[in-house]
C-alpha cells in the first residue's frame, strides 16, 4: 500500500533522498531498489571511494548515483543534514552513523530542520494477520515523554497516518490496566491524554488505558478502538522498541520506520534490520514527502 | 528446556493441596482430573477482593500448597494477593513462559508489578527470585537478559543504570550459576544474527532463558506480542508469595495445565 502510493507520488516528482553515512550493503541495496522502483532519486553521503566500491561490488552503477563525499561520520551528518536544510533533498536517510549523532544533528536549531514541533518516531508494521497497517509510537525518541509530549506523539502518529491514507485513525494509549488506576498513574495520565486528544481536535477516536491485548482484541464492550486501532502510542519508549522488535523478529512483521516533526522525514531503521525493511521506510517517507509538497 | 520436560518433571512431583477461586461450571472437568490425579481440592467461595483474601490466608498459614486463580484481570490480582499477604512476603513476580515456534526453547518473561527497578536492591530481590524459579523448573544455569531500547548505558534511559548495575554483577559471577546481562535491547537478547551484526558480545549469547523488561507496561506488551508469534504453549505462575499461584483462564485448558506444571515445581 505505502510502496504503490510511493511509485504513485514519484511519477509526478520524485523526493531526493540524502543518505548520511552510505557506506553500508544494506543501506546501498534499499536506495537502489527504491530508486529503481521510481520512489526516490538518491543522493549518497559518506566516503565516496568506499561507497564506489560497494556500490560495485553490489553489481550497482556509481554513476546511476549522486555522490557527495565525506571524511566521516560527522562531516557525512552534517553534508546530509545540510542538503535538507537547503531544500535539495526532501529525505533524510540514516545510513552508517550513530543514530545520536544524526539526531543531535538535526534538532539543533543551526541545521534549520526544527519547525517548532517535538520530534517522534512512528514505526508502521504490516502485521500478518491484521487486516490493516498498525503503527507503534514512540519507541525512538521522548524517552519518557510528559502529558504535553505525549499529545505531541498522537499528533504526529495521526498526521503519518493520514499521510498514508486513514483519514480518521483510531488511537489507543497503552496501560496496564483497561481502566484509570490510582495504583498506576500512568493509566491515569492515559485516560486524561486521550480525553484532551479528543477534546483538542487531534483526532476523533482515543481511547486509553487499555492493554496491548485488549487494543488488539475485539472487545465485549463498546469501544471505538480496541480491536482495530491504527496507532497504538506507549507510556515510554522501552515499550515499544521492545514490543515491535518482538514482533519484527517472531512474527516476521515488515516494518517502516520513520521519524516526523521536523522540515523533512528521517528515515530510521535499525542496523539489524533487512533491505526489505530499509526499503519499505524509505518508501513511508518518501509518500510523507510527496504528501507533504 | 521445552514444557514437555518441564511437565516431565512436575508429573514426579507428588500432588499436593491447591485452593482455587473462580472457578464456573466450565471448569469442573478439569478440577476433576486434577484431583483424580491426587490435588486436594479446595474452592474458595468467596468473590472480588474478599475472596482473594481469603485464598492469600490460606496461604499465609500454609494450608495450602498451590493457588489458582480463574478468570481474572492479573494485574489487579497481583495487587488484591499482595495487599492480602503479609508486608514480609516480599513483592509479587509475574512469570510468563512461552514455547514459540520461533525460537529454539521456552522463552520466559518476568515482572513484579509493585516494585520500582530503579531502587537497585528491590530489582536484585526480584531478578534473584525469578532465577530460583527457573531454577526449580530445571534450569540449572539461566540466561536471564535485562532489556531496554539501548545497549549503551545511558543516563538518559533510566532503566539502564539499575540494569548496569546488575549486569555488572553477572559479569562476575554474583548470580551464581545464573548468567545475567544488561542493558540489552530484545533483538540482542534472542537474535544471534543480530548480536552477530551489531558486534554486540553478551554471555547471555543471545539465547536468553528470561527476559526482564524495565516496567510493567513493557512486560505486559512484550507479552502480547510474543502472543502474537503464532501457535504456541504459554503457561503463567506469581512467584514470592507464600507458595506459588497460578493465573488462568477459564476453561482450565492446555494453560492451566503447564501453569499448574510450573506452580507444582516451586511447592
Amino acid at each position: 500500500m505505502v510502496m504503490e502510493r510511493a511509485r504513485e507520488l514519484g511519477k509526478s516528482r520524485l523526493p531526493v533522498v540524502a543518505v548520511a553515512g552510505a557506506e553500508d550493503d544494506d543501506v546501498l541495496l534499499a536506495v537502489a531498489n527504491a530508486q529503481k522502483e521510481g520512489m526516490v532519486k538518491a543522493h549518497l553521503v559518506g566516503g565516496a571511494a568506499e561507497i564506489e566500491k560497494l556500490l560495485g561490488e553490489l553489481s550497482l552503477s556509481a554513476n546511476d548515483f549522486h555522490i557527495t563525499d565525506a571524511a566521516d561520520a560527522k562531516s557525512a551528518i552534517e553534508k546530509a543534514v545540510e542538503l535538507c536544510s537547503r531544500g535539495e533533498c526532501s529525505i533524510l536517510m540514516k545510513g552508517k552513523v550513530p543514530t545520536p549523532d544524526l539526531m543531535r544533528a538535526v534538532l539543533a536549531p543551526s541545521a534549520g530542520l526544527r519547525i517548532g514541533k517535538v520530534l517522534t518516531h512512528c514505526a508502521v508494521l504490516e502485521l500478518p494477520g491484521y487486516p490493516k497497517l498498525l503503527s507503534f509510537t514512540d519507541g525512538g525518541v521522548l524517552v519518557a515523554p510528559d502529558y504535553e509530549q505525549k499529545l505531541c506523539i498522537v499528533e504526529n502518529a495521526v498526521r503519518v497516518s493520514r499521510l498514508i491514507g486513514v483519514d480518521e485513525p483510531k488511537v489507543a494509549l497503552l496501560g496496564v490496566r483497561d481502566e484509570a488506576d490510582p495504583d498506576f498513574p500512568s493509566t491515569v495520565e492515559a485516560a486524561e491524554v486521550a480525553r484532551a486528544c479528543v477534546e483538542r481536535g487531534i483526532a476523533r477516536f482515543v481511547e486509553g488505558p487499555m492493554t496491548l491485548h485488549t487494543a488488539l482484541t475485539k472487545s465485549a464492550r463498546p469501544s471505538a478502538v480496541a480491536g482495530e486501532p491504527d496507532i497504538v502510542v506507549a507510556h515510554a519508549i522501552e515499550e515499544i522498541n521492545i514490543t515491535v522488535k518482538a514482533l519484527n523478529l517472531f512474527r516476521g512483521t515488515t516494518f517502516m520506520g520513520v521519524i516526523t516533526g521536523a522540515k523533512v522525514p528521517l528515515s530510521l531503521v535499525s542496523r539489524s534490520d533487512p533491505p526489505e525493511n530499509k526499503m519499505a521506510s524509505l518508501a513511508l517517507a518518501a509518500v510523507m514527502a510527496g504528501e507533504a509538497k | 528446556m521445552t514444557f514437555r520436560e518441564l511437565a516431565a518433571r512436575a508429573a514426579a512431583k507428588k500432588p499436593a493441596r491447591m485452593d482455587v477461586y473462580g472457578a464456573t461450571d466450565s471448569d469442573a472437568a478439569a478440577l476433576r482430573r486434577w484431583s483424580e490425579k491426587g490435588w486436594r481440592i479446595v474452592q474458595c467461595d468467596g468473590k472480588g477482593e474478599t475472596g482473594l483474601a481469603v485464598l492469600a490466608e490460606a496461604a499465609r498459614r500454609k494450608e495450602t500448597d498451590v493457588l489458582c486463580v480463574i478468570g481474572t484481570e492479573p494485574v489487579k490480582t497481583i495487587r488484591a494477593l499482595e495487599r492480602a499477604l503479609p508486608h514480609e512476603t516480599g513483592p509479587l513476580s509475574w512469570l510468563h513462559g512461552f514455547e514459540i515456534p520461533a525460537y529454539p526453547k521456552l522463552l520466559w518473561t518476568g515482572s513484579t508489578p509493585s516494585v520500582r527497578y530503579e531502587s537497585v536492591p528491590d530489582a536484585l530481590r526480584a531478578v534473584q527470585a525469578m532465577i530460583r524459579a527457573l531454577n526449580a523448573f530445571g534450569m540449572d544455569e539461566p540466561r536471564v537478559a535485562l532489556l531496554s531500547c539501548v545497549e549503551a548505558i545511558s543516563p538518559g534511559v533510566p532503566s539502564t543504570i539499575w540494569q548496569a548495575v546488575l549486569g555488572h554483577m553477572g559479569t562476575r559471577g554474583q548470580f551464581g550459576k545464573a548468567k545475567v546481562d544488561g542493558p540489552m535491547g530484545f533483538d540482542l537478547a534472542v537474535s544471534p544474527k543480530s548480536a552477530a551484526e551489531k558486534k554486540f558480545k553478551s554471555e547471555i549469547g543471545a539465547q536468553a532463558d528470561l527476559l526482564v523488561p524495565p516496567d510493567l507496561n513493557t512486560f505486559l506488551s512484550l507479552a502480547s506480542a510474543l502472543f502474537l508469534t503464532g501457535p504456541q504453549e504459554a503457561a503463567d505462575v506469581v512467584i514470592g508469595g507464600p507458595c506459588p499461584i497460578f493465573l488462568t483462564p477459564p476453561g482450565l485448558g492446555n494453560h492451566a495445565e503447564l501453569s499448574l506444571a510450573a506452580a507444582s515445581l516451586l511447592i
